[in-house]
């Protein structure tokens, strides 16, 4: 169950990734994977995955305007934007043996789902 | 930071990711794949669990770089963040580049993650100091993704 609810997020994510643009405008991103506890739940960009923003699109960085970036218009609009940016996104690694583990033994650490954000680079 | 005191190291040296593990990375597939930009590089730590989930995760970006980085490694609290040689990491990785990561350790014999303090402690199955593991390598970090644009 908890498996369908995390899928119809993701779904919903490509979703919005593919209304907001998709029209290739971009320079050139950087991706990184980190295994880094950079996890940390603060550090997370919910909106990728959040379905209660009012039904407004999820709007990658790199293409939200200045002002109202999480607006479904703003999302169109900054689609269009030509951007010389590069994005890191950060990915979560999947559980492993020893979070089952961590889980099942007395451990103050909590294991975060997998997760993406992107950070705006310079070139 | 704190650990229970009965807290016993399982020792699952460079831990694997299991089938929910290996599930949850593949699920990004979709989101990855949609990706625009498309990727240009992807750079993981270079223990098993964070590899085998960029290549899950980014399945479908054909022809993109990957570069292993030990500075993405994580904080080493148990022998599950203790990593393998680089001669291992290429070949259960082949298309993953490892020319780096076996070059900057080569003193070391490869051996990039922790094993021990200078002064021969062996702090394995202990928390090890954050600003010394995380905090510091954070500007050679910054120095190592400049390779790729400059962080904002």
């Amino acid at each position: 169950m908890r498996g369908a609810a995390v899928t119809a997020r993701l779904a919903s994510y490509v979703t919005r990734l593919t209304r907001g643009g998709g029209t290739g405008t971009g320079t050139g991103v950087g991706v990184g994977t980190g295994t880094a506890r950079a996890g940390h739940i603060t550090h997370i960009d919910r909106r990728a995955f959040s379905t209660t923003m009012g039904g407004a699109p999820y709007v990658p960085p790199h293409r939200r305007g200045s002002t109202n970036a999480a607006s479904a218009s703003n999302a169109s609009n900054a689609s269009a934007v030509k951007t010389d940016k590069k994005i890191l996104h950060l990915v979560r690694h999947g559980r492993t043996e020893m979070n089952e583990y961590l889980a099942a033994n007395r451990w103050d650490g909590t294991y975060i789902f997998i997760s993406i954000r992107a950070i705006r680079l310079t070139t | 930071m704190c650990t229970a005191s009965d807290f016993v190291d399982p020792l699952f040296y460079d831990t694997r990711l299991t089938k929910k593990g290996a599930e949850q990375a593949a699920s990004l597939a979709p989101v990855t794949r949609f990706l625009d930009p498309a990727p240009e590089v992807l750079i993981a730590s270079p223990l098993h669990r964070a590899m085998t989930t960029a290549d899950l995760a980014f399945g479908s970006c054909q022809g993109i770089k990957k570069e292993t980085c030990a500075l993405m490694r994580e904080r080493v609290f148990h022998a599950s963040d203790v990593g393998r040689h680089p001669d291992a990491i290429e070949a259960d990785f082949p298309d993953w580049c490892v020319k780096a990561l076996r070059e900057e350790h080569a003193e070391k014999d490869g051996v990039w993650w922790y094993a021990g303090d200078e002064d021969g402690g062996d702090n394995l199955g202990a928390a090890v100091s954050v600003s010394g593991v995380v905090q510091e390598p954070v500007e050679e970090v910054s120095l190592f993704l400049s390779l790729y644009g400059q962080v904002e």
